[in-house]
């Protein structure tokens, strides 16, 4: 084991560095959640996508129904890590209510988009453009005009890229929101998971 | 000197009958969940706490540096099975916390930390002393809390401890600003209400039971390895039971040494990157494995898919669902306490001897002992056999990370299981000597040894004055080999053999050092005179420093290449 005489090669050279291998590939999880609105929840959530290695893509967060919880829709890589590690470690948090692995349940997804356009001096372009759009005009004077847009993500994402050559075209993006139709998220979801035979707890 | 006003140290004039405060109510919440001893270090945003804490029955330690409190929680708590409690100020002091509290939680121990904040008004003004512990401390902690109502203090306190036993245990951080501590308080709120109660997860599915035992029955092959799993759900027992009914041959995890008695006809010793040859062979033939209570990281499996590659069944034990399928893919994940489903498979098989596996498994240890070569030099195995010699079933061994900490898994031995602490997870330097002393906090009347090497004692030698302070007579065994061995070796067999940066020449006089703290101290540098020394240093009533000089350039084998499968594990080459 100890170095050769010459010095020159250590008997494990074979080991040498060697290319770091590619993620196994674009698997990102769609994810809904719900949570205990506590302050620093929302920390608690991202340090865990970090510290596993995962990327976060996408986050949507508001109200829900019920007091004090918080809902959430969020689409997140898993980077290195089995696709299921998404939802093993997100529910060990303490103030997660429940969590569930959406991608594979056919569920309905929506995104809202806030587009300001410049209109001095090219409202014969912009107005049109506006109209097609189809969106609800929340602002408009003589210079701007601020128009909400939503759809589904990637219709909506095609609208935007045809937007992009108009004058001063700027946006914002909400995170996609999802929800299951044939699986509501409801408080027992996780509990249930918890109990799951498949020793797959907190997983689908 | 006459005492200054009270502006600055508050309530100094209250009443005895007085409505309590925060720091009160806070140290009667902690005397309500039981706990006895604490670890720490007083400070500006912890003094209200220090105030009030004669008036209670605690005992506290006091450490000379916060990362000895931490590990110290740890020690005890992993000695004891119950939490441990280590207290620090804020910033500079809650932050040395953070290495003792990721080196607890990555091992699963039960450890709660308090620390005091700045007054809340003064949260996020770069007060003096502030630190964000909440953020810093995160990803080394199951849950925490800062506290920004007094009256929620015992509500917190009861959680707290809750979420640091219950499922898979681990560390629990407790932030109250100072101004909480100094509140009064009136009403305590009622427990904090949740949608979703922590709770452990419910007793192993049946129908996994089923599977997992018809897979063992109907093994010719079958290889059983256990970790800490083992030993927090108290299930030394059912381990030993259901490896008797099977025939299984048991290897352990490095957190695992102990749980299984070494002279057992089916003990494997340890598995993984320094595991025995028997063992890693024995894993890389069975055709179904069982492991229970551990994770599988990288230090246990080596190459991912030279990992029981001929397996046909994995039955995979743990409490924690995320464990299952994170490295090594199971056929028959069980979540649950690792007691409960050992004894539920034990009970759905008829006991088989599997005397050709048997036969098999003894040819492999006879080819491949532990080995060391005998050189004239004091070898580290000579050194730890003269203390497990002295070790009795109860007695508490504590080991350091690098060489020492495998020379003292691999040497160790036990007619019964045995507590066998060290840092596992994290493989933190430093951590043996101060865990060495939770562990005698925890019980004054058993024995305790630290073996650990020069370079991860000096870490944190300087609680050798807590040591004597709190009367912790803990018998330290360094094995001193004048380098940073472990990394030494690394740098021999892996990295060219260029020696970077791995000499410890300079290293104190540790019988110099042990008189200078008023311990006894005592050096050694051939094999017989190990043990009159070990005698010596057990024989003085305090705490004891064993220095044994050993073989610089003695290193640990077997040892699987970095990068290669359990299977290519490489010898010892000069012994025989
Ligand atoms: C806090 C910390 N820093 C660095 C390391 C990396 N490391 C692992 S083993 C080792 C050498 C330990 O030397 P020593 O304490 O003398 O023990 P030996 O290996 O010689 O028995 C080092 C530096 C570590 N594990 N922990």
């Amino acid at each position: 084991m100890s170095i050769a005489d010459d010095g020159r090669q250590s008997p494990h050279d074979h080991l040498a560095p060697r290319p770091i291998p590619e993620p196994t590939g674009r698997r990102v999880r769609v994810v809904a959640m719900r949570l205990e609105d506590r302050a620093g929840v929302m920390q608690r959530v991202t340090n865990c996508i970090q510290r596993r290695g995962f990327r976060l893509e996408t986050c949507a967060v508001g109200p829900t129904p019920e007091p004090g919880i918080a809902g959430l829709t969020l689409r997140i890589d898993p980077g290195y890590q089995p696709p299921d590690q998404v939802v093993k470690q997100l529910a060990k948090l303490i103030d997660v209510v429940s969590v569930e692995d959406i991608t594979d349940t056919p569920r309905v997804e929506w995104t809202t988009a806030l587009v300001t356009l410049e209109r001095r001096g090219a409202e014969a372009i912009v107005d049109p453009a506006v109209a097609r759009l189809e969106g609800q005009v929340l602002h408009r004077d003589a210079d701007r005009v601020v128009v909400a847009v939503a759809g589904p993500p990637a219709e909506l994402a095609t609208q935007l890229e045809g937007l992009r050559s108009l004058p001063g075209a700027d946006w914002v993006c909400s995170g996609p929101l999802a929800c299951a139709p044939g699986q509501p998220v409801t408080m027992a979801s996780a509990a249930a998971a918890d109990a799951a035979p498949s020793g797959q707890a907190g997983g689908q | 000197m006459a005492a200054l006003p009270s502006a600055l140290d508050g309530d100094e004039a209250r009443q005895p009958d007085a409505e309590p405060c925060g720091a009160e109510v806070l140290l009667q919440a902690l005397v309500d969940q039981g706990v006895t001893t604490i670890f720490g270090l007083p400070g500006g945003a912890n003094l209200p706490i220090y105030q009030y804490l004669p008036d209670f029955p605690l005992r506290h330690v006091l450490v000379r540096h916060e990362q000895g409190a931490a590990h110290m929680a740890d020690g005890y708590a992993r000695a004891s099975g119950r939490v441990g409690v280590c207290l620090a100020t804020s910033g500079p002091g809650a932050l040395n916390l953070i290495t003792g509290l990721a080196t607890a939680h990555f091992d699963s121990v039960p450890v709660v930390a308090i620390t005091g904040q700045v007054p809340t008004n003064q949260i996020g003004t770069d007060a003096f002393q502030e630190s964000d512990v909440i953020g810093s401390s995160l990803s080394v902690t199951k849950h925490s809390y800062q506290v920004h109502d007094a009256r929620e203090l015992p509500a917190v306190v009861a959680e707290a401890f809750h979420v640091a036993v219950t499922g898979r245990p681990g560390v629990v951080l407790i932030d109250v600003p100072k101004d909480v501590q100094q509140a009064v308080v009136a009403n305590p709120l009622g427990a904090i209400r949740r949608a979703r109660a922590h709770q452990a997860p419910p007793p192993p599915h049946p129908a996994l039971l089923d599977q997992a035992a018809r897979h063992l029955a109907a093994s010719d092959r079958p290889v059983i390895l256990a970790g800490r799993g083992v030993t927090i759900a108290g299930a030394e027992g059912s381990l030993r039971q259901l490896a008797e009914a099977l025939d299984a041959p048991v290897g352990t995890t490095l957190l695992g040494t102990g749980v299984f008695p070494s002279s057992h006809p089916l003990a494997l010793g340890l598995v993984g990157f320094m595991g025995t040859g028997a063992c890693n062979r024995a894993v890389t033939d069975c055709d179904t494995l069982l492991m229970v209570g551990m994770r599988a990281d990288d230090r246990v499996t080596c190459r991912l898919d030279g990992f029981a590659p001929r397996a046909n069944h994995v039955i995979h034990i743990n409490i924690d669902p995320a464990e299952l399928g994170k490295t090594v893919q199971s056929d028959c994940p069980i979540v649950g306490d690792a007691g409960l489903a050992l004894e539920g498979i034990r009970a759905r098989i008829a006991p088989r001897p599997r005397a050709a596996w048997r036969a098999q498994v003894q040819a492999w240890r006879d080819r491949h002992p532990l080995r060391y070569p005998r050189n004239g030099r004091l070898q580290p195995q000579e050194v730890l056999a003269e203390l497990y010699r002295r070790r009795r079933t109860q007695d508490v061994t504590v080991a350091d990370v690098g060489l020492n900490q495998m020379w003292a898994a691999t040497s160790w031995t036990g007619d019964e299981p045995g507590p066998f602490l060290n840092s596992g997870g994290q493989g933190t330097m430093g951590f043996a000597f101060p865990a060495a002393l939770g562990a005698q906090a925890a019980d004054r009347h058993r024995r305790v040894f630290c073996v650990t090497g020069e370079g991860g004692f000096v870490m944190t030698a300087q609680e050798l004055a807590t040591a004597v302070d709190s009367a912790l007579a803990v018998k330290v065994i360094v094995i001193n080999n004048h380098s940073l061995g472990m990394v030494r070796q690394f740098q021999d067999d892996f990295y060219g053999g260029v020696r970077s940066q791995v000499d410890l020449t300079v290293t104190p006089d540790f019988t110099l050092l042990a008189r200078a703290y008023g311990c006894f101290g005592v050096q050694v540098d051939s094999a017989d005179e190990v043990g009159p020394a070990l005698d010596a240093a057990l024989e003085y009533p305090g705490p004891a420093i064993v220095d044994a000089w050993v073989d610089p350039e003695a290193n640990i084998y077997p040892i699987v290449p970095l990068g290669m499968a359990l299977a290519d594990f490489v010898e010892c080459p000069e012994a025989r």
